[in-house]
């Protein structure tokens, strides 16, 4: 008999198959499959996968992380804070005022506008890194996926949307492992709007300045709950127009529960964290000065003059509907760069010391329902230039990496507005 | 004497845990496969007064030649042959393991099967008769469980006794008289060519020449019988 | 498998009682978030502060609780399974209030000016005095031989 006759077209899948008859014939005779052990991961299995509560457990974790980033870093904040003023207090020997300009409003103002929330961050980074480590995380992701499926998601979509709570960047990236390109597509134009570790910052600062600190992780919580439904509906709405198809089934294996360690969740926050400080160390200092500069000149001209000045009575006339003032409004253009810049430039274009100095000059700038549309604006508007770069490498395509700041922008404005009104007819 | 034992797995089943318990940190050492950038790690260990090296090979499901970890591993076998392949089987999930496991008992390698992950077997409710699987594998299988470092003295005996038995094991797996038929033919072909023959597994590369394995399809030309062999093959 | 009725009953029992506390002390923080108060008496012995999301939170946990009673009451180890994630849930709050009181006290200790006027009773939460009730219920979760 010839080969073909005996092994077909594939050989290498026919011999396959006979092994996992010789496999099965061998396990027959060795191995019996007795009744499944209750054991413990059953027993969690059971409450964090039930199909009603799943989804609650899953928000009250996440309140209860924000809760400790947020109402638990306080005292952090203020420590690193305090040393900041010390720095900026110890620079003013050196005379020219010039300089000392420079290095207390340009690097330590606005950067160290930036530092000062290494708490909340970290804090989040070790809440993110504990839900990891112990295996919670794959069942919010297989939970949240039920949701998305039925909506016509593909459920691999989820590790991308959650990476993107780190930084967007990566999260983008990781949509490579998603199979069908309009799957694909779609998983990449709506990770932007899972809240990235760079906006913390700012909804810490606006929230802050409104209310307690109680209060503001339930606000900030809302935030990143807001941006994950958006991103559910956006995807759902793409894929019923410009991305039509049937998603892919997908099959999600379940690690085992493992108690966290404090040792390895510490280390996988630093590994995240470090990141964090090394942007901040180049990126943001140099964005700091780059705004420090565009705020100072030309030389010796009122704030409204200067060339920051000028960026924000240009995008005014669009944000005024929003109660956002050219000065707000400068901010976000140069929020552009990343989006704790947002906050670097507050400090600078309203010439203040510290958070507790911006938060007051904040609240009296806004109404807190304002505040609240800043935040939902900053949430949403185009994420930041590493973004759109990174949409442009990963589609390839000049009128994909176009619409996805568009329609987010678009998103970002009707929101807030929707906030504004809605709010100014509730109170 | 020195010994080189070689421990291979599917991925994620505490192949990397079961080389820290045999190779203590400090003579651990990681380097790159040749011209690759896949990880290679090795190691040595002494015994009952016998030292052995140990390389821990890319965790692979199987042994093709289109991957790179796989052909690494593959190549390390039939190439730098060592004298033990140890080869980590998750008993939790043994159907899908042992693919690997008859792979590696057609290569002729002298392979001691370390059944990890009972703990977790236990738990799923399976019951694993390892005298019986070990007669029908033709192999030592050794129960341990690599995170609690249960059975690994027992695992090392097997290694020292099975490098002292020095037979290469005598598979027991065949394919049902059809495919046997075919590899018997290769295998008188090959047989022919002493050079060829004295290199590598016989039967290993008969089966993998039916599978069209472009590696050793690219191994057996300018061999004297190489027009034999395709023309049998075709 | 199952274990002991008599056993079951109790566990059942405590648990729908401490599953009721968890959530009506939700649902007061919820109504006192949107205004409305209910109970004060109550409110005021477990330091509600109405705040809509802590008070989500406890009604979660109340309802995992809740869930769990009617199979442990009949004995079925698939009941355990809400009351031990109830209390990991309880567990965690706890430990979350506790970081938050060391961490303002630490704001007290340096003498910061936020925190001059800070006592501990700021930080109390029903999340607390909850737990101390659910102890019965940690206990339970971590008795091994009820489970297999």
């Amino acid at each position: 008999m010839s080969v073909q006759e005996v092994l077909g077209e594939d050989p290498e899948i026919v011999l396959a198959d006979k092994r996992y008859e010789i496999i099965s014939e061998i396990l027959e005779m060795s191995l019996v499959r007795g009744r499944r052990k209750w054991s413990s991961s059953d027993m969690l299995d059971k409450v964090f996968l039930d199909k009603w509560l799943g989804i609650p457990v899953f928000l009250s974790f996440m309140w209860m992380l924000f809760t400790f980033a947020i109402e638990t870093s306080g005292v952090y904040m203020t420590l690193v804070e305090t040393w900041m003023g010390w720095l900026g207090g110890w620079f003013t020997w050196i005379g020219n005022e010039f300089v000392v300009s420079l290095i207390v409003d340009g690097v330590i103002g606005g950067l160290g506008g930036v530092l000062v929330f290494i708490p909340p961050i970290f804090f989040t980074f070790l809440g993110i890194s504990i839900l990891e480590d112990s295996g919670y995380m794959a069942r919010a992701a297989f939970v949240v996926d039920r949701i998305m499926y039925k909506l016509g998601l593909h459920g691999r979509s989820f590790i991308p949307l959650l990476l993107g709570f780190g930084c967007n960047v990566p999260g983008i990236m990781a949509c490579r492992s998603i199979e069908g390109e309009n799957d694909r597509l779609v998983t990449i134009l709506v990770n932007p709007l899972m809240s990235c570790g760079a906006r913390l910052p700012v909804y810490v600062l606006v929230a802050g300045a409104f209310w307690s600190s109680t209060q503001a992780s339930g606000v900030v919580w809302s935030m990143y709950l807001l941006g994950m439904v958006l991103a559910v509906v956006i995807a759902f709405l793409l894929r019923k127009t410009l991305l039509r198809g049937e998603p892919a089934p997908f099959i999600m294996e379940l690690p085992p529960y493992r108690a966290p360690t404090l040792h390895g969740s510490v280390v996988h926050m630093w590994e995240r964290g470090f990141l964090f400080l090394k942007k901040a160390g180049t990126y943001l200092l140099g964005a700091g000065i780059l705004v420090w500069f565009l705020a100072s000149f030309p030389m010796g001209a009122p704030i409204e003059q200067t060339y920051a000045g000028m960026i924000g009575h240009a995008v005014e006339p669009l944000l005024r509907p929003l109660g956002f003032d050219w000065r707000i409004g400068a901010a976000l253009v140069f929020g552009l760069l990343a989006k704790e810049v947002v906050v670097e430039a507050l400090i600078i274009i309203f010439a203040v010391e510290g958070e507790a100095a911006i938060s007051a000059t904040i609240a009296a700038t806004l109404t807190p329902i304002q505040g609240l549309a800043l935040m939902v604006f900053v949430l949403l508007y185009v994420p930041c230039i590493a973004v759109v770069a990174t949409i442009k490498a990963e589609t390839n395509s000049w009128k994909w990496t176009l619409f996805g700041p568009v329609y987010q922008t678009v998103l970002a404005w009707i929101m807030a507005y929707l906030v504004v009104v809605v709010g100014g007819a509730v109170l | 004497m020195l010994y080189t034992v070689a421990l291979i797995g599917n991925p994620n089943v505490g192949k990397s845990v079961v080389f820290n318990n045999m190779v203590p940190g400090a003579r651990q050492h990681v380097g790159n496969w040749p011209g690759k950038t896949v990880d290679k790690k090795f190691g040595k260990f002494s015994y009952r007064g016998t030292e052995i090296d140990v390389v821990d090979l890319p965790g692979t499901y199987s042994l093709t030649a289109r991957a790179v970890d796989e052909l690494i591993a593959r190549n390390f076998i039939v190439e730098e042959k060592p004298d033990i392949v140890v080869n980590i089987v998750d008993a939790s999930n043994i159907e899908r393991n042992l693919y690997l496991t008859l792979l590696l008992l057609e290569l002729n390698t002298n392979v001691v099967v370390a059944l990890n992950m009972m703990d977790i077997a236990d738990e799923k409710g399976y019951e694993i008769d390892v005298e019986n699987l070990s007669e029908r594998l033709g192999v030592p299988v050794i129960p341990i469980v690599a995170t609690k470092k249960q059975g690994m003295d027992r695992l090392k005996d097997a290694i020292l006794e099975a490098v002292k038995r020095k037979s290469v094991t005598e598979t027991k797996i065949t394919y049902g008289v059809e495919i046997e038929g075919l590899v018997d033919i290769i295998i008188r072909i090959i047989n022919k060519d002493t050079g060829l023959a004295e290199k590598y597994p016989v039967r290993w590369m008969a089966i993998k020449l039916l599978e069209k394995d472009e590696d050793i399809l690219e191994k057996i030309k300018g061999s004297t019988v190489e027009g034999e062999i395709l023309k049998a093959l075709a | 498998m199952g274990f002991d009725k008599g056993k079951g009953q109790m566990v059942g029992i405590y648990t729908a009682l401490i599953g009721v506390l968890y959530t009506v002390l939700g649902v007061i923080e919820i109504f006192g978030w949107l205004g409305v108060e209910i109970l004060p008496r109550l409110a005021g012995l477990f330091f509600v502060v109405n705040d809509a999301f802590n008070g989500f939170v406890l009604l979660v946990i109340g309802l995992v609780y809740l869930k769990g009673v009617g199979s442990v009451m009949s004995g079925e180890r698939e009941g355990l399974s809400y009351v031990s994630v109830g209390a990991l849930m309880s567990t965690v709050l706890l430990t979350l209030y506790v970081a938050n009181i060391i961490s303002n006290g630490l704001g007290l200790v340096l003498g910061f000016e936020d925190w001059l006027g800070w006592t501990v009773w700021d930080d109390f939460r029903p999340g607390l005095i909850l737990w101390v009730l659910a102890i019965p219920a940690v206990l339970v979760a971590l008795k091994k031989e009820w489970r297999e």
